[in-house]
């Protein structure tokens, strides 16, 4: 019937028209495995586990497929949490790299930092540089590691350290802001290089900074890249660099929309300063949708490291899983930053100090903790520092207990009846005629944590007469509110990770008003507009200051933010989550060991010695 | 056939123009959205910069690359000239993997979930509701409400009871992605396996949905029929009611024709809260993540992909219709 | 008309979906008032189980689970009612004017339905959320009925052209009466319960669409709904904590308002849709 043969075709359309696009796929992916040595392939791809000498990019011979079937389970290390979403790229200079390649946390698997950071006591350690040392306050002289050599074979030298350093001056990427205190880095003999400073700008915090944390970069390969590109950025950017070229202990073996997956060079020149080989033979991190799936691998032992939020930990353990967290009791983790909510100081009622105060007074800070921080937070001592040994002894501990807010919901009130805010009909209150609320509060949607800790903000609020509305915009529209202050106000976490430069880069962010644009144009710290010229001075003094007057200016500026309240930290949350299942690996450190190895997820600055204490 | 060439030329002058239409709403209902969408980019970028200015150079920067410091109808002009050349743009969140290939790998999958399953949900629906139809009495009475139950259950919910139940619960599907996690594609039994298995629940929940809507729908029609007075007649005349029910189906099965055929059409965009809540790389996800990131070429490659199969779904029924159904011939005819 | 409403009662279909009905409504309207708390409030620790003071247990935040889902059903109801009245009322000005007056406004009018019909309304739904900046429930409710109009102008318009050749219908026009006073007292009584039908289904759809737009996370701040419900519980992970309750209550109250009004819909197309009177 005519019908029926109309609906055969029709059907038979769809089908040959999903199935070529099926096809067309693989056939696409083939011929770009085949064209690798292009290093200009998209989508998924191998990278032949090669031994000595091989250059990058001479890999991809023929389908990439049927040698990389499975990794065997107890030679690999399953992570998550670091990567969401599907590989765009391995280059560092992209600006959006894929994991394991990234900027910010001292990765140290494929490219590896001068120096290890290592969050339990703040020191740097040693790995492809030896030792550092200021000869003067404008000289870093750093002696590099005479054995470190490129995963091609070729020998680390001070050139590339220059080259790496000057790629910042050159180009506007993740390391050009050092620029503003650096004056030169020059080599001094192939495993010697110095590093001064400018004199009007003598910054020593930053500078320790960027030598824990910049990747090494190799000259040769990237000086061919650069010319390829005629020393444009956004072509440079383009390049995907599927086998990056660094010292680390791993390279890249395989990935797709699902996994990335390291193997273990094992020419690596480390061996000489750990004295072996790392344990795992490939590194695996599988691409969770979300969350959720990502926990429940976790909890399943599909994952030996979690870099996820893990509500309710402890849980695991309690039901028999071989599970651990750095410090057996609560709050479980490290805290690394203070996710903080700021004010926009131009807004009408918060323009008050002492509303800030009040709203300060009024948050349940032990709710956020236990309900959005799964009890994470340790008790919430508002400071510019965190609570912890390395960080704490900057300021004067006994100075500022007396202007420290705690949660004291009675005092608010009566903080804001003093000042003459009396409640309304609708119980908000109204002062000097101008109705506090209803103030907006935003934080982006789906970071749950953070949600959760606005829910209660606004709830806490509420309680004293002031109106606050929770609001989650999507992650972009948030970040453009933020720079642009377009917001009553907002949460966000200022100078998130663990460096020599805190306190100060996180007092920096939360209040200079130096080079700091008016709302509506784009600001990149200090958004709530706050100016205090006092403040500006102290954090141009700090960085040029000596130990003992370091710590009396830290004391005055923390004094200064605890009267005037330009931001209020909610919660303490780690640097990294570190939340080990040892069903397959076993002898993760934890708290009291005795190794000194930091929770830093077994591959971020010192954190990376792990590697080479568990066994299976 | 001239009145039917006039009605051809004017379907498919119609079409050109909602296709039109299309394309601007794709284009600009994503730049409304306020929020710049190199921000997530460039803040990476960005990250631990302290000067101002170099930091908004990197954001300038970006924008220039992207091309979205043009004017709205430039930007459009590019747009359109590019997909003249099949040229589909480069993906923000992405960068730098062009959204054509990310549109290629997560179209099998779409397909290979939704049209198995509206198919099977459709057989078996319309089966079940014809013989409801025919059968009437004790079958039809509790089949109705159940269908009818299943039916008002939105989808997503079912979706969620699914994998909770079945998931997390019994364990006795895996909950997320396509395939296991450990696998890397190959064609293999192993593999093929591990796909069916991550392709159950998902599968099974659109089937269920669907057997639900097809089967009150045929059921409908069906009494319809089953009404009508040739069917009396030949009743009356002696014929075998198989023979009679041969030709109340036929007739029954037109409207329900044009509902897989638009079912098939919706197919890629339908699916997108079933692969959400499973997580299966598909279509939907992919259009999910975009909107999150403001990343607007794969916004418009995800809305003209959807938008254009819909079209040509409808464009081809209407064709086929005006080719095989004597009544609309008729009234075609009538009309002009 | 009263005759009307007598055989709707007589009607098991239609008297099942009624009363399902009506006795949610009741609850929504009756419980807040003998439990005044706010729904807001966090009084609890996450996801405690159903037991002492909470019926239904605590949700991600410590709410009140049974408190919330009340006020959860009052919202989701009421986005759905103004959705669908102003789709209903949209889809009836556009069918009743394409489908009586004819002509090149007929051509206009249908043009727009057919494009509103094929371009997938809530792909449209889901990019309109995401831009616009405040979300109120009446937005939200406001948008869904922008969008899914088109349906129940198809099949105005498809009545209203059977109509308009009757015989009534010419009378009025030859005594020389308006337009709008023909559509309005000749054309609307015979179509009337065909609205109504088209009205409850227009209401549940736009209960399943804020739902879904509400779950993906597009929903209206700072309300309580259904969708909201079921979002935060897949965000905060429920199904992995095993906190059933969070979110198998929601889910079941959406299916329980669709499906009875899916029942008053059917009873009542049985009685007044002659084709399948069987």
């Amino acid at each position: 019937m005519k019908m029926k043969a109309a609906t055969a075709v029709l059907v038979g359309l769809l089908m040959t028209f999903s199935l070529l696009a099926a096809c067309s796929n693989s056939q696409e992916s083939l011929s770009q495995t085949n064209a690798q040595t292009d290093n200009q392939s998209t989508g998924s791809g191998t990278a032949n586990p090669s031994g000595t000498g091989a250059a990058a990019g001479d890999t991809g011979q023929g389908a990439s497929t049927d040698n990389a079937k499975e990794t065997p389970r107890n030679e690999t290390l399953y992570i998550n949490g670091l990567q969401w979403g599907a590989p765009t790229n391995f280059n560092l200079l992209s600006g959006n790299p894929a994991f394991p390649i990234n900027y910010g946390n001292s990765r140290e698997l494929i490219y590896e930092t001068l120096f290890m950071i290592n969050m339990i006591d703040g020191k740097l350690e040693p790995l492809l540089g030896s030792s550092y040392t200021w000869t003067d306050d404008k000289t870093l002289k750093i002696e590099l590691n005479k054995d470190a050599k490129w995963s091609d074979g070729q020998p680390f030298t001070s050139d590339d350290v220059v080259y790496t350093y000057k790629l910042g001056q050159k180009y506007e990427i993740n390391w050009t802001s050092y620029w503003d205190y650096i004056q030169d880095v020059v080599a001094d003999g192939p495993h010697a290089v110095t590093i001064t400073l400018k004199p009007d700008n003598p910054n020593k915090l930053t500078v320790t900074e960027s030598i824990e944390l910049i990747p090494m970069l190799p000259k040769h390969i990237w000086e061919e890249i650069e010319k390829k590109a005629g020393n444009d950025l956004a072509a440079i950017r383009k390049e995907f660099n599927a086998d990056p070229v660094g010292t680390g202990p791993y390279k890249i073996y395989f990935y797709n929309d699902q996994k990335i997956t390291l193997i273990r060079d094992d020419n690596y020149w480390g061996q000489s300063l750990f004295g072996k080989l790392p344990a795992p033979k490939y590194i695996t991190h599988v691409i969770y949708k979300d969350n959720a799936a990502g926990d429940l691998a976790f909890k399943n032992g599909q994952v030996d490291v979690s870099q996820q939020f893990t509500p309710q930990v402890w849980k695991m353990w309690e039901s028999g899983a071989p599970v651990k967290t750095y410090l057996k009791d609560a709050p479980y983790y490290l805290p690394g930053s203070m996710p903080s909510i700021f004010f926009n100081l131009s807004k009408k009622g918060l323009d008050n100090a002492d509303v800030r105060k009040a709203i300060a007074m009024a948050i349940d800070y032990k709710k956020i903790s236990q309900l959005a921080m799964s009890g994470y937070s340790a008790d919430m001592k508002p400071s510019l520092t965190l609570d912890t040994p390395a960080e704490s002894k900057f300021v004067d501990q006994d100075a500022i207990r007396p202007l420290q807010w705690t949660t004291d919901v009675k005092a608010a009130n009566e903080l804001l009846d003093s000042i003459g805010a009396k409640k309304g009909k609708d119980g908000i209150r109204v002062l000097n005629g101008q109705r506090l609320g209803p103030y907006d509060i935003e934080c982006p949607y789906g970071w749950s944590d953070w949600n959760a800790a606005l829910e209660i903000v606004a709830q806490s609020a509420k309680a004293i007469g002031i109106e606050i509305r929770t609001k989650f915009p999507e992650a972009p529209v948030w970040n453009n509110d933020l720079q642009t202050g377009k917001f009553d106000i907002i949460m966000n976490t200022p100078a998130g990770s663990v460096t020599p430069a805190n306190p100060w880069s996180r007092a920096r962010t939360i209040m200079y008003s130096k080079g700091v644009a008016p709302i509506g144009e784009m600001a990149f710290w200090n958004w709530g507009r706050y100016k205090n010229d006092r403040a500006d001075e102290i954090i141009d003094q700090i960085p040029t200051a000596t130990d003992e007057e370091a710590k009396a200016l830290y004391t005055e500026l923390t004094k200064i933010w605890l009267q005037d309240v330009p931001s209020i930290p909610l919660m303490y949350r780690p640097w990294v989550f570190y939340t080990v299942n040892e069903s397959v690996w076993k002898g993760f450190p934890v708290d009291g060991d005795g190794s000194n190895i930091p929770p830093q997820i077994a591959m971020d600055g010192a954190g990376i010695k792990a590697l080479y204490k568990i066994t299976n | 056939m001239n009145a039917y060439t006039k009605y051809f030329v004017k379907k498919s002058g119609w079409y050109l123009v909602t296709l039109l239409v299309a394309l601007v709403l794709n284009f600009l209902l994503p730049r409304l959205i306020e929020g710049n969408p190199v921000s997530t980019i460039a803040s990476q970028v960005s990250q631990g910069m302290t000067d101002s200015d170099s930091i908004k150079k990197v954001y300038e920067n970006f924008m220039k690359e992207f091309g979205i410091d043009k004017p709205l109808i430039v930007q459009f002009g590019i747009y359109l000239k590019h997909l003249f050349m099949g040229d589909l743009g480069t993906s923000f969140g992405l960068y730098p993997r062009k959204v054509s290939d990310i549109l290629a790998s997560a179209v099998p999958w779409t397909v290979g979930l939704q049209l198995p399953a509206i198919l099977v949900g459709w057989i078996l629906g319309n089966v079940l509701g014809a013989v409801a139809a025919y059968r009437k009495g004790l079958f039809d009475k509790v089949l109705f409400p159940a269908a009818l139950f299943i039916n008002s259950i939105p989808f997503f919910t079912l979706a969620i009871m699914m994998l909770y139940l079945f998931g997390i619960t019994l364990k006795w599907f895996p909950i997320s992605g396509g395939y296991d996690f450990q696998m890397v594609p190959h064609f293999s039994l192993e593999f093929i396996g591990s796909v069916i298995r991550h392709h159950t629940l998902p599968f099974l929940s659109i089937v269920l949905v669907t057997i639900g809507g097809q089967a009150i729908g045929m059921r409908e029609m069906s009494i319809y029929e089953l009404n009508a007075d040739y069917v009396l007649y030949s009743k009356l005349l002696g014929i075998r009611d198989s023979r009679v029910a041969r030709y109340v189906f036929k007739n029954a099965m037109l409207p329900q024709i044009t509902g897989l055929a638009l079912s098939l059409g919706t197919m890629v965009g339908g699916s997108l809260i079933c692969e959400i809540v499973f997580s299966y790389p598909g279509i939907g996800t992919w259009l999910f993540t975009a909107i999150r990131q403001l990343d607007y070429p794969l916004i418009s490659g995800c809305t003209l992909l959807i938008a254009l199969t819909v079209l040509l779904a409808n464009f081809t029924i209407e064709m086929i219709y005006g080719i095989v159904d004597p009544r609309i011939k008729a009234a075609q005819m009538e009309e002009n | 008309m009263t005759h009307s409403v007598r055989i709707l009662l007589k009607s098991p279909k239609f008297l099942i979906g009624a009363i399902a009905t009506l006795l949610m409504l009741a609850l929504v309207v009756i419980y807040p008032l003998v439990n005044k708390s706010d729904p807001f409030e966090m009084k609890a620790l996450a996801f405690q189980p159903p037991g002492s003071g909470l019926p239904l247990g605590s949700d991600n935040f410590g709410r009140d689970l049974f408190l919330e889902l009340v006020y959860g059903i009052r919202t989701s109801v009421a986005v759905g009612l103004i959705a669908g009245l102003c789709a209903t009322a949209i889809g009836l000005i556009i069918g009743l004017a394409s489908g009586y007056v004819g002509g090149w406004i007929d051509n206009v009018l249908t043009a727009v339905t057919n494009m509103f019909i094929v371009i997938p309304s809530f792909m449209i739904l889901i990019l309109v959320s995401v831009s616009i900046n405040s979300r109120s429930s009446l937005v939200v409710a406001l948008i869904i009925g922008l969008t899914s109009w088109p349906w129940t102008a198809r099949a105005v318009r498809a009545q209203t052209v059977s109509l308009r050749n009757r015989d009534h219908v010419n009378l009025a026009k030859i005594s020389g009466h308006s337009t709008p006073r023909i559509i309005a007292f000749e054309i609307l009584p015979y179509i009337a319960s065909y609205v109504v039908m088209a009205f409850i289904l227009q209401v549940a759809s736009g209960i399943l669409a804020e739902a879904s737009i509400s779950m993906l996370g597009l929903g209206p701040y700072n309300t309580i709904s259904l969708g909201i419900m079921m979002n935060w519980a897949l965000v905060f992970e429920a199904p992995v904590s095993g906190a059933w309750w969070a979110f198998i209550p929601a889910a079941f109250a959406i299916a329980v308002i669709t499906f009875s009004l899916y029942m008053m819909n059917t009873g009542m197309d049985e009685i007044f849709n002659p084709k399948i009177r069987s």
